[in-house]
């Protein structure tokens, strides 16, 4: 959006937009607003490239690649190995047994084995054998904690900082802040194969910011683009024949922005036919994975994840600002028993496709200006879940949810990788060390991007809301 | 203050004697330190950002005065005099911490540094006094009769001079505004853009080229407030008000997420929805629509008349996973939408700019605890008293598990008279209710009227429509807002708001815009010009139906599907509002978000508006049916005729001659082909053949049965010869019996373009294999007899012409056994008018399909589009 005029939508010119804001040309980064703008070609000259907010620190990531496990992986199986689960298996805790979702019981062991890897020598389970290839890029928290034990709360603190009111999400903030590099593509893309994970739309909304701001979702388990973008392909009138209509269209509007003397909007609206005739051609171009070499598809592998985690890289190099990819529909990690082999059927479904986008965007040296994270909304009991009727009956065989100790790790723009940050206690339960807090986790995110989470506001319904609310502090090791 | 500060500096200096270091400063000379180095340096690198004249006090914090730093902002008191190191200044300054670098341009030199930890140690001599000792008044103790809107609205001092084109006292005072500052007063609008104007402010719809023309031609002198009173009494106008109400009430017709797949629609919401247009409809004074949907249970307790069903302006909010937020959003629906005041601030903790205390959200917070939802009353949408009413604690800090001080149940302090008595009836709703339509509340008309405004001109009075509070200024002729106020006080009548407005010469003139006016007043604040306006979601979908001959004027109901490939003909204000999912037709055209309260639309210009306009099925539905009425209209077939005829149904006026002639080359240019069929699946054919020289295709029988894997001939399988074995698959086959007979995998091509085949074949190790040729158009550009193969072939490749085909034709040879084989194929079709299909055997191997071929839009169809997508047609002058 340019910057408008309540209600009347009269876009302001970017000198009139700096006056307004009590910002001189001196103190913003005015070749930045410009060389973004030559980027995107002529559709930037109305400031539609440009972010609502400048930037308060120097940006260490232009683009963020989430990776949302959502359903809450495992931790102890995955990133966290703690040996004293095989010791105790089987036995109590010998520690407090917090309260979590559901009853659980006694400690139980990884069913996976772990090695140390890269020059940094992390451990990593047999689940991510392939993304461990690239931990001397990645950068653990093994100190991650949220409010409480449940999806859904949990999704919105994740996505929004904000577990029970409608707030905006992550995304929302930086394509707010940060505009798009791209205005022939969306700005913020979140795809789920087969589906929403539960809370939906929730997860990617623009609570009080506007609704441009909230992203387009798609459902990547469809594989051509009229499947993935609302209107994107004609179906009744011929390519040639739609040049003729907007010429026409263009020859009429241009008489009547004439007759008016100049009203600014009225030439937006005219850029923005002509935006979305070019945004038919390239929008399809940049989800069509088939036009990558059998080498990369093959490195990426099969099924929905791996295609999504590719059209992710497309879209980053076009300059989509956040794409945040969900492992599936529902909650595929949220395993209460079977824990053994779902875990290893979903983590075989992600695996070799975050190892690939993370070599992917080395090799093309987008690594260094894009910020992968990957995680859920918490993770999971170092002990066992009791069963229940109607539920995981008859099994034990499974974790329960963890909001008390969960792990995430970043890579990318800014971040010093080979390094874990933080620690859980003897068996994984609860972030005892350097904890880290969802809101810290935010902040860190946005120092990434340039910005200070105390400075990134929105003034609504009286007052200036910000994405950590009254929370939230860097977490200075994670910065390179 | 004073005092404070004498206290402040002696016991620092004792802090300093006791404690530290060689660099005491005697108090004079302290004073002189200050003067000579550190207020330059302050000034210098401060106050850019924390200052009262630079108007920038970031962090809540302002440098600029004694007080101002020691009270300090959000992050506390900057400095603590004597104390450096415990001084938030100097942590800023020290470039230490990375969450706190100041000034943010770079770190200061360690001289710059050094004399600041001096001066703090000498316990922070500062002499300034400034304006922000006001600051540190809390704002709870400011008066509210300070503030312009807490003041009740008295009827103004008469303008005075009247200007000629004046008709309303309200115009006088703008011209008089207008006059002051330089600016010159438009012109009022020519007729016809007046009609229009009208219409789309009243209905949301444009009026037809007869409506027009009766008023331009009329005689009459009271032909404009004819007009205006019939579209008052028309039911399109309480539609198009009920909508703009419905937005303030965060109208939604689902709960939002709910657990485990319940159901989310909320039964009954249609019934406040029809409630509003009813209200509207009926102009139900708006005193009376307050108390009706705050107490409906007191006004209307067996819902005779249907005002129990207004309650749903409480109860039709999202539903939370806790009680207190349900209260919080029911109480921000009341204060931001009613009184313009944002009481929701106050849940954790005083608020930060207006008079409102943590105890008046509790206050309010105890009035809705004592109420409850009555899901099987005489409204689904009822609330009623609980039984056990009464007065609830403040949650110091918002959080339920910390109790503070009981907050009576009463009215917000700073709208109260000291000695009122609290609410005692039932819960308060009623008692509530009845306070904001008190006359002496100096908000509730004035936030009403504002909104009116807002929807009429085009650009409220008040900047922000639903924060009336401190930080908000009154509007550039503040009469204007006051006049209205209070005589709509008198007897709430919106209509005749609606009337006084529209008749005034600020609303009649024409929104012309000069250089010079736009440097006067750029923001319009004046009202010397009328404010172009972009139809909303409603009346851009509504005014599509209409000009359609498709809109359904029917009233009222359940909530309808809008998003469906065919148009839905009910007016947008029926439409299912799916809170959790709303679907991004909504979103793309700015709806208002049904989450919360929603003061005023954004009116956002994105590519997929463009974009719905020029590809959604629903828009090629409208334009076939605007065209087919248009030439139904003038029974003609000549071009120019029918130009005419669009333009008069469509932008509803006539041509001017050069887009007559624009037009008419536009409709005499031939349609290009038909465009690409999207599906790829639909290029694929499967057949059998009898095949001559070359495998060449002479009679293509498609194949008849689909099994859910393979094609057949029949049901039959194997099949009496010829058939034998044959079928089709994903990527096998067999072929049919007869050295004459093949199977058939054929593509037919959409449009002319060079093609490119790759692909694989194969055959199983026994008897004599198959044979396998592959035409291109006309001609045959692979053959291979296989048998015990596997291998690629291609890329081959030629011209096609659209509708030709490229067939893979495999026959069996000399002999008909072990005639099993294998293909793929991938093609690639770069069409000459720049379409490009690309399509795979295997992926696009489908059953029977049963899809209609995207019928194309012919000429008029597409000539009716490209007006409706038009400026003039989204724009209203």
């Amino acid at each position: 959006m340019s910057n408008q005029l309540p209600m009347t939508g009269i876009p302001l010119s970017r000198r009139e937009a700096l006056r307004r804001c009590g910002v001189g040309f001196g103190s913003l980064a005015l070749t930045d607003l410009l060389s973004r703008s030559a980027l995107a070609g002529p559709a930037a000259k109305d400031s539609l490239a440009v972010g609502e907010v400048p930037i308060h620190f120097p940006v260490k990531a232009k683009y963020v690649i989430h990776l949302f496990m959502n359903g809450g992986p495992s931790h102890v199986d995955t990133f966290d190995p703690k040996e004293a689960l095989a010791k105790l298996h089987g036995k109590s805790a010998p520690i407090e047994n917090l309260k979590t979702e559901r009853p659980t019981g006694s400690v139980m062991q990884s069913p996976y084995t772990f090695k140390n890897y890269g020059e940094c020598g992390l451990p990593v389970s047999e689940l991510f054998a392939k993304t461990a290839e690239h931990m001397d890029d990645i950068c653990v928290i093994r100190s991650m904690h949220a409010n409480v034990p449940n999806h859904e709360p949990s999704l919105m603190l994740m996505n929004t900082g904000e577990a029970n009111l409608v707030r905006p999400s992550l995304g929302s903030w930086l394509t707010y802040g940060l505009g798009s590099a791209n205005e022939n593509l969306p700005a913020f893309v979140a795809m789920c194969p087969g589906g929403y994970p539960i809370k939906e739309s929730q997860n990617w909304q623009n609570g009080f910011l506007p609704g441009k701001y909230q992203a387009t979702y798609i459902n990547s388990a469809g594989e051509k683009i009229e499947q993935l973008i609302d209107h994107i392909k004609n179906t009744a009138v011929a390519p040639a024949d739609q040049r003729r209509q907007l010429d026409l269209l263009d020859q009429f509007n241009q008489a009547h922005a004439i007759a008016r003397g100049s009203d600014p909007r009225l030439e937006s609206r005219i850029e923005a036919f002509e935006l979305a005739y070019r945004m038919q051609s390239e929008a399809s171009e940049a989800f069509d994975v088939s036009r990558e070499s059998a080498e990369t598809l093959a490195m990426y592998g099969p099924g929905d994840f791996a295609r999504q985690t590719l059209i992710a890289r497309r879209l980053v190099e076009r300059g989509v600002r956040f794409v945040q990819l969900y492992t599936g529909a529902g909650q595929p990690w949220d395993n209460h028993d079977d824990l053994e082999t779902a875990h290893r059927e979903v983590a075989g479904r992600v695996d070799q496709a975050i190892a690939a986008l993370l070599s992917d965007l080395k090799r093309t040296g987008l690594l260094e200006e894009t910020l992968v994270i990957w995680g859920g909304e918490f993770g999971r009991t170092p002990v066992v879940e009791m069963p229940k009727e109607g539920s995981n009956q008859g099994k034990m065989n499974g974790r329960d949810h963890n909001h008390y100790g969960f792990t995430c790790w970043l890579a990318g723009g800014g971040v010093k990788g080979g390094q874990a940050i933080g620690a859980t206690d003897e068996l994984g339960f609860k972030a005892v060390e350097n904890r880290v807090h969802v809101h810290d986790l935010h902040a860190t995110v946005l120092r990434l991007m340039g910005y200070d989470h105390k400075r990134l506001t929105y003034p609504y319904a009286g007052r200036d809301f910000r994405l950590t609310d009254v929370h939230g502090h860097v977490v200075d090791e994670v910065l390179a | 203050m004073k005092r404070f500060f004498s206290r402040a500096v002696s016991f620092a200096f004792a802090a300093s004697l006791v404690c530290t270091a060689p660099t005491v400063v005697a108090a004079d000379l302290g004073v002189e330190f200050f003067e000579s180095s550190v207020r330059p340096l302050l000034i210098e690198h401060c106050y850019e950002c924390h200052s009262v004249e630079s108007g920038e006090s970031n962090g809540e914090l302002l440098i600029d005065s004694a007080v101002g730093l020691r009270t300090g902002g959000s992050g506390g008191p900057a400095i603590v005099p004597g104390q450096p190191d415990n001084s938030l200044l100097m942590r800023a300054v020290g470039y230490a911490d990375k969450d706190m670098q100041m000034p943010p341009a770079g770190k200061l030199d360690d001289d710059s540094i050094n004399v600041l930890r001096r001066w703090i140690e000498a316990g922070a001599p500062d002499p300034r006094e400034g304006t922000t000792a006001a600051k540190s008044a809390s704002p709870i103790d400011r008066d509210p009769q300070s503030h312009w809107s807490f003041v009740t609205p008295q009827r103004p001092v008469a303008p005075e001079n009247v200007g000629k084109t004046d008709r309303d006292i309200m115009d006088a005072w703008a011209s008089e505004a207008a006059a002051a500052k330089g600016a010159r007063v438009n012109d009022p609008a020519d007729d016809a853009t007046l009609v229009r104007r009208l219409y789309f402010d009243l209905t949301g719809l444009p009026p037809s080229v007869d409506q027009i023309a009766e008023y331009v031609s009329s005689s009459r002198p009271d032909r404009y407030a004819r007009m205006v009173d019939s579209l008052l009494g028309s039911p399109e106008f309480a539609e198009r008000f009920a909508r703009h109400w419905l937005d303030v009430a965060r109208y939604a017709d689902t709960v939002g997420y709910d657990f485990g797949g319940k159901d989310r629609r909320i039964n009954g919401s249609e019934r406040y929805r029809d409630w509003t247009i009813t209200a509207f409809a009926a102009d139900m004074p708006y005193d009376q629509m307050i108390s009706h949907q705050l107490a409906g249970d007191r006004t209307d307790p067996k819902n005779v008349d249907g005002n129990l069903d207004a309650m749903g302006f409480l109860t039709l909010g999202r539903k939370f996973t806790d009680e207190l937020n349900t209260t919080d959003d029911r109480i921000d629906v009341i204060t931001r939408g009613l009184l313009g005041l944002t009481v929701a601030c106050a849940r954790c903790h005083d608020h930060k700019f207006d008079p409102i205390p943590t105890t008046d959200y509790y206050s309010l917070f105890g009035i809705l605890a004592s109420s409850k939802q009555l899901a099987d009353g005489p409204s689904p949408l009822m609330m009623v008293d609980e039984e056990k009413v009464g007065d609830r604690p403040v949650f110091l800090r918002g959080q339920a598990g910390n109790r503070g001080p009981i907050a009576p149940r009463q009215f917000l302090t700073s709208l109260r008279k000291p000695d009122e008595p609290r609410f005692s009836d039932g819960s308060g709703r009623w008692e509530l209710a009845n306070r904001i339509t008190a006359a002496d509340n100096p908000l509730t008309a004035r936030v009403m009227v504002n909104r009116i405004w807002l929807q009429l001109i085009g650009k409220s009075l008040v900047d922000s429509p639903s924060d009336f509070g401190f930080r908000t200024r009154p509007p550039a002729v503040p009469q204007v807002l006051d006049d209205m106020a209070v005589e709509f006080a008198k007897e709430w009548s919106i209509k005749r708001v609606v009337r006084r407005i529209v008749t005034t010469r600020i609303y009649r003139q024409s929104a012309a815009v000069t250089p010079e006016g736009m440097e006067v007043d750029p923001d319009n604040g004046l009202l010397a010009r009328a404010n172009r306006k972009r139809r909303d979601f409603e009346s851009l979908r509504d005014s599509l139906l209409c000009v359609a001959g498709s809109l359904d004027n029917s009233m009222g109901g359940p909530p309808v599907e809008i998003s469906l490939a065919t148009p839905t003909p009910r007016r947008t204000v029926y439409a299912m509002i799916d809170r959790q999912n709303l679907p991004s037709l909504f979103r793309t055209f700015d709806f208002a978000g049904p989450d919360t309260h929603s003061p005023q639309r954004y009116f956002t210009t994105v590519p997929q508006q463009a974009l719905f306009l020029m590809n959604s099925p629903q828009m090629f539905a409208l334009a076939k049916s605007a065209a087919s009425v248009a030439r139904d209209e003038c029974g003609d077939d000549d071009n120019g005729v029918l130009t005419r005829s669009m333009f008069r149904r469509v932008l509803r006026r006539e041509p001017t001659s050069s887009e007559v002639a624009s037009a008419n080359k536009f409709l005499a240019t031939p349609n290009s082909p038909p465009p690409v069929i999207i599906d790829p699946r639909s290029l694929w054919s499967f057949g059998m053949s009898k095949i001559g020289e070359n495998e060449k295709v002479e009679t293509f029988e498609p194949l008849k049965h689909f099994d859910g894997n393979r094609w057949h001939p029949s049901k039959k399988f194997p099949d009496d010869a010829p058939f034998g074995h044959a079928f089709l698959d994903r990527e096998n086959g067999h072929t049919p019996r007869g050295a004459d007979a093949a199977v058939v995998r054929r593509f037919t091509a959409p449009v002319a373009g060079k093609v490119s085949v790759l692909g694989e074949l194969g055959h199983q190790n026994m008897g004599d294999g198959v044979n396998v040729g592959v035409w291109i158009g006309g001609k045959r550009e692979f053959f291979g007899n296989e048998k015990s193969s596997n291998r690629p072939f291609g890329p081959i490749g030629g011209h096609v012409n659209a509708g030709d085909t490229i067939d893979f034709v495999v026959s069996p040879g000399p002999t008909d056994s072990y005639d099993s084989f294998f293909l793929r194929a991938t093609i690639r079709l770069t069409g000459d008018d720049g379409t490009n299909v690309e399509t795979n055997s295997v992926k696009d191997f489908s059953g029977p399909r049963s899809e209609q071929a995207a019928e194309p839009l012919d000429r008029l169809t597409q000539l009716a589009q490209v007006l409706m997508m038009s400026n003039e047609f989204a724009f209203v002058d």
